[in-house]
């Protein structure tokens, strides 16, 4: 931000310097070691009286003067001259801590400059002491002056006590100087072997050439094991969390560290080999491949050094993109003002996308490239929109530290992901998905008040339940939703009828065969252990079955039915309705017929952020692009297998190793349930947001084809937030449990979740997910209607499971609230998009009008006659 | 755009600026000799290759290693100057990233270029085509240089990042650009006829014909261009913006004592070369350069005091470093100083 950036596209994400200083470094280094290589060989010469030695050793330092002195001497200065355009910040630090360091390191390369001019002139002039003591005084400057600059950059990874004292000499004795060092130092030495195999196999003296030879080999061999132990040595002193990420934490360093090991045991071999006396046409190639060799253990380690270091270019001080943490707070205040080369200072429509290139510019372009080498960014975005990308921006850096975080507005952040998207990646900017919902007939079962002895009242328990159609990735949502019903006689005091009934429940049409439409059948075994029959559930319930009367709940029920939202025809309806049917026993006469929707969706919009599209209609479904992108990204960041094992067709439920309450999976007691881990993980990429968070998971979105809020309360204009919080807030109950029951891996999630619904996290109420819900009795206080416009159920939980909604009874213990008042986020009068009643059958079969059963004073419902009062049920029934 | 607006931010140094201004000063003082031994005497080889007394074989044998020796000494003014104004120059930088980088490239391929050229004269075969290539890049090399220097020191110019990020910007712009550039170019032509000139001058003395020929020839070089200079320095100085030419022409004594002695000092120089006194020429030249490096240096200083001055830099002092830095700058001078001791006894033999 204080300084202006290069704009590069394919050349970006540092580029320039991953080449010139990989390449510098791989000269630079054989320049120390083959100094030394020159002057043992000149005293080898010496001393075996070989003429032929020494003439190797003059022509040898011929190359070695034009190869090191122009081309590692001036890319030594062409590494300064890119750090100084790629990251004019940082060098600027650097240089105004360590200038004397560099100005000391100036005057050996003066020593060492002349040394090597005079070693090279006078060669075969000077007596052989002068001569070698000159050969030694080239080694002893070039090896100090790698001695300095091994100081600074070591510092830019291990800043040790200079990070507070910001003392010179802390800063060059850091603690990875001396690993460092004597790693830099057997490098060059094996360097100085491959280098010194390019003359020497051309020397035409046999013997002469054999012995050089020969010597080179020990050069490699020699420096193998030093450069193991000091390269250990080197990971020993690193700080932990800079050690785990370096060994565990990037899928970009894995491959090189994974290379050292092959390359050293290849270049044994090889140099073992060039000791053999072989021809010319043999050892040159083999020579050729030592320096590949040998550039590839520079370009694995200085990769391994500069990408161990991310976020940041000088560890805790300064990230790669030049900024300074403590420069960038708050990070949520507008980035481009505070921008000194930002043209745009504020977002308009007109210069939205000029300004997401300038803010590409100042906080990504130092690291990723524009259609180059340097990680891409199409590669991790071209798969998904903005959208997607918005929510990787408001993510980044907080769970999974190798990218600093975003600053910036949220106009800002869109405008960033517009450009990314757009100009970039070439792709329209997200619409919202519009899903064109036909209006179904609702048919009102027969009913006829004056005669009817029974009043049949049935929901389904969850006013909404997913799926997750990916059954051959995974699944966390099986299908499987419970019906219950309540037969009442009608009489002066009604009755609940118990025994002599039967209740049996039918999918419509079309819905009866759910395995034409989802996988799980298929890979049930899989994932849940068992092998139902199809269109039937593990538990044993097909489409069309009956319900059985439960004693403790006093209700009928048939949980595990299996239905989908997908239609034998084609078509999409996460609404069927369900035919209910209670028959006498003995007679098999027909006592009572009602309809009850069985909801279901898997409008699930992962693909927002992981790739592919919805699977079905484009409005539902998890695609397996999608589901393959999950795994992928749950594997390399828990160091879990899950897409191989989808590959070979063994995929699992999400509850093998998360605790779910929903299913009551014991799954890994130690991991974070479910709902928390999900939740947990999910609202750290969606901070900020409004309701539309909860849309991109639950079938929400209000132009969706589910739109499941769709309760008396959604038509009074109150929304998740009201009862669930934000999404940080809900995040955040769950989380907060899961912390008390001592899963310290909840603080990773927490550390960056603001609260909105309330001030502090200390007063985020904890409670079970699935367990612990909010009350309908916060807002309803003693039952009475409050107050529209502030009502607000957040963060009171209900005990227990006795204390839900679902499983709560009126006052005397007979009939259920959900037999009354309908399902939950259904409740009456409801409006389902795909029939304004649908969900309001039952009222309008036995009142003629929607809303809660008996409610306007229609006792008639179930008394046969007039009733007085208005508390038997609970309070204020009877409204004025 | 307020330029002042662009202008970066202050950095902590350890050590007053004072310090850092005199080793800029001094250490740029003899890159700048160096280097313009090396273009000035690649052009002069060039151009006088095919005479009879060419001083061009003498010059390429020591072609590439002064320009080691230039590129060693362009280190410390490079570093003294990020220290002092290294917010400038980066930017610079920046905005010419793509002529900052090419610069190495193009100084690697002259070096490369410069020893084919010798090595050529050393089998008798003539490499012109070489050197001719040789000079264009060490021409590039000077064009970049004078450009990004101009523009550190001309925020006003730094806007033009807006409408051109891609790191091409060139302040050709700049009235002062041209007369620059030329100066510092002809002032190559000078010292490279001066060096070939210093090269012959005891082998003249001694009578040696072809050496008198050719300290003729390099003392012709010098004095022609450095009149040339004359004239460009006229125009340099009536090109700089009003405020900063009236400083050298009264407004302050400094400047103006600093700009004064420099011209006696070439005018000496000019008098001892027109009588052939090489050394008294080289003594003249040297305090000549000196002294327009310090010009140099005021210059910038005005261009920049809207916006900075060195002495605005915090100092955070640590003085250990800077006594290690003096020992090894002795130690190693008094080494180097020993083994060319070594090497010149040896020039006798074969």
């Amino acid at each position: 931000m204080d300084y202006p950036v290069w704009q590069l596209a394919a050349a970006g994400g540092g580029f320039w310097i991953a080449l010139i200083a990989t390449v510098h470094v791989f000269v630079a280094h054989f320049a120390v070691g083959g100094g030394l290589f020159l002057v043992l060989t000149e005293a080898k010469g010496h001393r075996e009286n070989s003429p032929a030695i020494l003439d190797y050793v003059k022509s040898h330092t011929t190359f070695f003067l034009l190869l090191t002195m122009v081309f590692g001497g001036l890319s030594g200065v062409a590494i300064w001259f890119t750090i100084a355009v790629l990251s004019p910040g940082g060098t600027l630090t650097l240089v105004d801590a360590f200038v004397w360091g560099w100005a000391t390191e100036w005057t050996f390369f003066l020593g060492e400059i002349a040394a090597l001019l005079v070693y090279h002139y006078s060669f075969g002039r000077m007596p052989a002491k002068d001569h070698m003591r000159v050969g030694f005084l080239y080694f002893a400057f070039a090896w100090l002056s790698l001695f300095t600059i091994n100081g600074i950059v070591g510092v830019m990874l291990t800043p040790g006590a200079w990070a507070a004292t910001n003392d010179f000499w802390d800063g060059m004795f850091n603690p990875s100087f001396w690993p460092s060092l004597v790693f830099r130092s057997f490098l060059s030495f094996m360097l100085a072997g491959f280098f010194g195999f390019v003359t020497a196999i051309k020397i035409k003296d046999a013997p002469a050439r054999e012995r050089v030879v020969r010597s080179c080999v020990l050069w490699a061999v020699i420096s193998l094991p030093f450069l193991a132990l000091s390269g250990w040595w080197y990971l020993s002193v690193l700080p932990e969390s800079t050690l785990a990420f370096i060994l565990h934490g990037s899928t970009e360093i894995t491959p090189y560290l994974a290379a050292l090991p092959v390359i050293a045991v290849l270049v044994g071999m090889f140099a073992l080999i060039m000791a053999v006396r072989l021809p010319l046409a043999v050892r040159t190639p083999v020579a050729a491949l030592l320096l590949v060799l040998g550039f590839g253990v520079v370009g694995a380690f200085e990769y391994i050094r500069e990408a161990g270091r991310r976020p940041f270019i000088i560890s805790g001080r300064m990230w790669s993109t030049g900024i300074v943490p403590a420069q960038a707070e708050p990070l949520s205040d507008a980035f481009l003002p505070r921008a000194r080369w930002a043209r745009n200072k504020d977002i308009t429509e007109k210069n939205r996308l000029d300004a997401g290139r300038e803010l590409y510019a100042f906080q990504c372009l130092p690291c990723h490239s524009l259609g180059g080498p340097m990680k891409d960014i199409h590669t991790y975005t071209g798969q998904i929109g903005n959208e997607g990308v918005s929510a990787y921006i408001t993510g980044q850096g907080r769970i999974f530290k190798q990218m600093p975080p975003f600053i910036g507005s949220p106009a800002e952040r869109e405008a960033l992901a517009a450009y990314i998207t757009a100009t970039v990646n070439g792709k329209q900017l997200d619409k919202p998905v519009v899903a064109d919902i036909p209006a179904l007939p609702t048919d009102i079962p027969a009913y006829d008040p004056d005669t009817a002895p029974h009043v049949l009242l049935s929901w389904c328990t969850l006013g909404l339940k997913c799926i997750t159609d990916a059954d051959g990735f995974f699944t966390f949502l099986p299908p499987g939703s419970a019906v219950g019903a309540v037969l009442i006689r009608r009489d002066i005091v009604p009755e609940v009828v118990k025994d002599g009934v039967e209740i049996s429940y039918a999918a419509p049409e079309g819905f009866k065969h759910p395995s034409r439409h989802v996988e799980f059948w298929k890979y049930a075994p899989s994932l849940v252990g068992k092998k139902p029959k199809p269109d039937q559930s593990a538990a044993g319930k097909g489409m069309d079955g009956t319900l059985a009367f439960n004693e403790k709940s006093g209700t009928f029920e048939a949980a595990g039915i299996p239905v989908v939202p997908f239609a034998d025809d084609g078509s999409i309806n996460p609404y069927p309705l369900f035919t209910i049917t209670a028959k006498d026993t003995a007679t098999g006469r027909v006592l009572a017929e009602t309809r009850t929707v069985l909801p279901v969706s898997s409008e699930l919009s992962c693909w927002k952020c992981h790739g592919g599209a919805f699977r079905k209609g484009g409005v539902m479904g998890i695609s397996d692009v999608t589901a393959e992108g999950i795994l992928t990204v749950h594997d390399r960041r828990s160091g879990t297998d899950l897409a191989a094992r989808a590959a070979a067709g063994r995929p699992v439920s999400c509850q093998s190793c998360h605790p779910d309450a929903l299913f009551d999976a014991p799954g890994d007691p130690k991991r974070l349930n479910l709902s928390a881990a999900m939740h947990g993980f999910h609202a750290n990429y969606l901070t900020g947001r409004g309701e539309e968070a909860c849309a991109m998971c639950h079938p929400d979105s209000p132009t969706g084809a589910t739109r499941c809020q769709r309760d008396n309360h959604a038509q009074k204009g109150i929304g998740c937030s009201r009862c669930h919080g934000y999404l940080e807030d809900h995040a955040l109950t769950v989380l907060r449990s899961e912390k008390a029951a001592g899963k310290d891996r909840a603080d990773i999630f927490m550390k960056n979740l603001t609260p909105r619904s309330v001030a502090a996290v200390s007063e985020i109420n904890p409670r079970l997910a699935w367990i612990q819900e909010p009350d309908c009795l916060t807002c309803h206080t003693d039952f009475q209607t409050p107050d529209v416009a502030t009502a607000r159920a957040f963060n009171v939980w209900v005990k227990d499971r006795s204390g839900l909604y679902r499983s709560r009874k009126e006052d005397t213990g007979n009939v259920p609230c959900m037999a009354c008042h309908g399902a939950p986020h259904a409740t009456y009068p409801a409006k389902n998009p795909y029939g304004q009643d649908r969900d309001n059958i039952q009222p309008i079969q036995y009142m003629g009008a929607a809303g809660p059963i008996g409610g306007g004073k229609r006792c008639d419902v179930c008394h046969t006659v007039e009733m007085e009062g208005g508390e038997i049920h609970h309070p204020n029934m009877v409204k004025d | 755009m307020d330029p002042a607006a662009l202008a970066p931010p202050l950095v902590t140094i350890p050590a007053p600026w004072g310090i850092f201004e005199a080793l800029l000063l001094l250490t740029f003082t003899v890159h700048l000799l160096f280097m313009n031994v090396v273009l000035g005497g690649s052009i002069i080889a060039l151009a006088t290759g095919g005479r009879r007394d060419t001083p061009a074989q003498a010059l390429a044998k020591t072609l590439p290693t002064t320009l080691a020796l230039t590129v060693n000494m362009g280190v410390p003014p490079l570093l003294f100057l990020s220290v002092m104004f290294g917010g400038y120059l980066y930017t610079a930088s920046v905005l010419s990233a793509v002529y900052w980088l090419s610069l190495i490239a193009l100084a690697m391929a002259a070096y490369y270029l410069l020893y084919i050229y010798s090595y050529g004269w050393k089998k008798g075969v003539s490499r012109a085509p070489a050197m001719a290539v040789a000079v264009a890049f060490l021409l590039s090399v000077s064009f970049i240089m004078s450009n990004i220097m101009s523009l550190l020191q001309h925020p006003a110019a730094w806007t033009a990042y807006f409408d051109n990020p891609g790191g091409t910007i060139l302040n050709l712009g700049d009235p002062t650009f041209f007369p620059r550039w030329l100066h510092f170019v002809t002032a190559s032509l000078a010292v490279g006829g001066l060096y070939v000139a210093l090269s012959n001058a005891r082998a003249a003395g001694r009578g040696d014909a072809a050496a008198t020929a050719k300290k003729s020839l390099g003392l012709f070089w010098f004095t022609r261009a450095t009149l040339v200079q004359i004239a460009l320095g006229i125009w340099f100085l009536l090109a700089l913006p009003t405020d900063v030419m009236l400083l050298f022409m009264g407004k302050s004594g400094l400047h103006t004592a600093v700009f004064l002695t420099g011209l006696a000092a070439v005018a000496a120089a000019l008098y001892f070369g027109f009588r052939g006194q090489v050394r008294s020429t080289v003594g003249a030249l040297a305090a000549t350069v000196a002294l327009m490096v310090g010009m140099r240096d005021l210059v910038r200083t005005a261009y920049l005091a809207p916006y900075f001055h060195p002495g605005k830099l915090p100092v955070v002092p640590q003085y250990g470093p800077l006594a290690v830095f003096l020992i090894s700058l002795v130690a190693a001078i008094g080494l180097t100083w020993y083994m060319v001791s070594l090497y010149l006894r040896t020039k006798g033999r074969a």
